[in-house]
């Protein structure tokens, strides 16, 4: 098994890499299903359609490589940081399309002396149909080094 | 209050009255997609040196982003919202949010606001923010 120090050797490799685009749907029983756990009232625009949660973005990315954080391990892993940036908001039945990179992973010591990475990637979601931008979301973990 | 019509320097604070039980944070794992162990394992949780199952940072900042563009009226959207997170949220705990209108806009054919947002645990007595941030609303004239 590789330490935590080769994986993130492995994942720097990787910075800037774009991976192939996925195609996701909005999808309404997803949105209410995510509006109903979230537990706020839904939320209508002027002419009275259901608006989507800028959030719901977090579950169209769900279950993206499932093996890397596998390999990161759930233990010392945290997430420190989101920035939801919307071109558009997201609508009920809105087909989308999304890249994944990792944009940068800078490693500083913890207060007691141990390795601490930071991760930041991004998925930027397009509309296929357009090839405009519709959203990207910038997200940072931290990883602690378990050696 | 609408949010909508309070200017620069306006702050409310909203004390959420469901709180954040284990069952809702399985509820969110399941709809959300995020289904790490510290969500729903108690022993997970606390050999992860937790105190015990931590609702998502996500789910928090969903409850925030949403609440807050309640208080703005219909149609108020959230085009930027760029937060970072803190102290883990624990189960069973209340949320209160802390927000402040720091700027505002007039635009045509619509005003936008940008807000900063504090959500803290309400049994925490160190007062440790969960989530910290901003977020920009626009909403139609």
């Amino acid at each position: 098994m590789s330490s935590l120090r080769e994986v993130i050797a492995e994942l720097r490799e990787e910075i800037g890499v774009e991976s192939p685009p996925h195609v996701v749907e909005v999808d309404a029983s997803a949105v209410d299903a995510f509006v109903d756990a979230v537990g706020t009232p839904p939320r209508h625009d002027g002419a009275g359609a259901r608006m989507v949660p800028p959030t719901f973005a977090t579950r169209l990315i769900a279950y993206h490589r499932p093996e890397l954080y596998q390999r990161l391990g759930f233990v010392g892993l945290v997430h420190t940081g989101e920035k939801i940036t919307s071109y558009r908001p997201l609508q009920v039945g809105d087909a989308v399309s999304w890249t994944w990179r990792i944009d940068d992973i800078t490693e500083r010591a913890a207060r007691d002396g141990t390795a601490l990475w930071f991760v930041t990637m991004r998925y930027a979601f397009t509309d296929p149909h357009a090839s405009r931008a519709v959203m990207d979301v910038d997200r940072t973990f931290a990883i602690r080094d378990r050696a | 209050m609408n949010a909508a019509d309070a200017g620069v320097g306006a702050q409310f604070v909203i004390r959420v009255e469901e709180p954040f039980t284990r069952e809702r944070i399985a509820a969110y794992a399941h709809a959300s997609g995020d289904m790490s162990q510290i969500h729903f394992d108690e022993e997970f949780a606390r050999a992860s040196g937790l105190d015990g199952i931590i609702a998502h940072g996500v789910f928090v900042l969903s409850v925030m982003v949403e609440t807050v563009l309640a208080q703005f009226g219909p149609g108020a959207e959230a085009p930027v919202v760029d937060v970072r997170f803190g102290r883990a949220f624990p189960a069973g705990d209340h949320l209160l949010i802390q927000a402040e209108v720091t700027a505002a806009e007039e635009e045509p054919g619509r005003r936008a606001a940008t807000v900063t947002l504090v959500g803290l645990a309400e049994g925490d007595r160190d007062g440790r923010p969960c989530v910290q941030g901003e977020v920009r609303v626009v909403i139609p004239a």
